[in-house]
């Protein structure tokens, strides 16, 4: 094969390079376009695009007489609709409900909640094997458990269980609490209202120690071992 | 709120993108549809030399918006509708009147079919 031969199968072969390239890029950039939480664990619809994504972009990789429009055009309505879920997510309680659903306690103060798992068809071994592999093999030293909307457990332990903080030797040990998350961007949980067994005159009393008048100006509130963590919106928020 | 800001200005591109493609699918298809049956006319009045220079007028205008039906349409019908063209043009040159005309039909039909499949309907959805 003669120097020019060559050089036209190399040329030949870059519309390969290129159209894989070109479609990398892409796929970095919407991946970046996302947002940092795709790194970490990811929510059921942010695992169905990524695993979308990853086989649209393939086609018009392998396929050269495909045009690279029909693999770029789903992947780009797939991140406006991602981000648009998760606008909506961030906006609408209702939303966040339907599209990720709702972290489940299925252990609380020590008690397993039947109805609970019955609901997520959660097998009593499945939690066994979760506290395991979380490095609690005796379910009595769990206080509480939460199965979050990723499948992950969260164990939090009873004082017997659980590690010595800087906290518990400066203001000796509480009781095990699971804290409750009264406001959240603005808005009252009534359930959590409930569950920490307050009111919401308490609840604007407390607040108003804090110099907060309203409860839209909050950003978070929670309330646990008998504390009230409250953040405004907008609060000290370092610009770079 | 970037993110937010970027994938609105993604979906505007992405709806303009998909009303040009429409309407330059529609167009170009439209005009190649035009330049075809007046060959298929000329062939039909047996004047070959007419539709011989038609179909020459024919392929320079694809060859001018090849690259837009490259981005938007499978190369595989590209390269359809050059054979169709290729088949009339070699009709043409042998005066071979039956096959010539069918050839431009069948490149008119197939035309006319393509840019139904990118339609916002039902048919095209499900």
């Amino acid at each position: 094969m003669t120097g020019a031969g060559i050089l036209v199968l190399v040329i030949e072969m870059s519309i390969f390079m290129i159209r894989t390239l070109i479609l990398y890029l892409i796929v970095v950039f919407s991946m970046r376009l996302m947002g940092k939480r795709q790194i970490g664990e990811l929510q059921p619809s942010e695992l169905v695009v990524a695993i979308m994504i990853s086989d649209l972009a393939a086609v018009p990789m392998q396929a050269i007489d495909i045009p690279l429009l029909s693999g770029v055009i789903p992947v780009l309505t797939l991140i406006v609709a991602e981000i648009f879920m998760s606008f909506l997510s961030m906006k609408s309680s209702l939303a966040r409900k339907i599209l990720t659903g709702e972290p489940s306690i299925i252990i609380y103060k020590g008690h397993i909640n039947e109805h609970e798992m019955r609901k997520l068809r959660f097998d009593i071994n499945d939690l066994l094997e979760e506290l395991r592999m979380n490095n609690y093999p005796d379910i009595s030293e769990i206080a509480y458990a939460v199965l979050e909307t990723n499948g992950e457990i969260s164990i939090i332990p009873k004082n017997d269980a659980k590690n010595i903080t800087v906290g518990d030797l400066k203001n000796g040990i509480g009781p095990e609490n699971f804290p409750c998350m009264l406001i959240s961007d603005g808005i009252l949980n009534r359930e959590e209202l409930d569950r920490s067994g307050k009111t919401e005159k308490w609840l604007m009393r407390e607040l108003r120690k804090f110099r907060v008048y309203d409860i839209k100006d909050v950003f978070i509130c929670s309330f646990s071992d008998n504390k009230l963590f409250v953040q405004k919106k907008g609060e000290n928020d370092v610009k770079k | 709120m970037k993110s937010f800001i970027i994938s609105m200005i993604l979906f505007a591109c992405l709806i303009g993108f998909s009303i040009f493609h429409s309407c330059a699918l529609d167009k170009i298809t439209g005009n190649i549809i035009i330049k075809n049956n007046i060959i298929a006319e000329n062939i039909n009045d047996g004047d070959y030399p007419a539709a011989g220079a038609k179909s020459e007028e024919l392929k320079k205008y694809i060859d001018s918006r090849r690259t837009v039906l490259s981005a938007t349409l499978d190369h595989g019908v590209l390269n359809k509708i050059d054979e169709y063209i290729a088949l009339t043009d070699g009709y043409i040159t042998q005066k071979d009147k039956i096959d010539a005309f069918v050839s431009c039909k069948s490149l008119s039909a197939f035309l006319e079919n393509l840019p139904k499949n990118y339609k916002l309907k039902i048919d095209n959805i499900l």
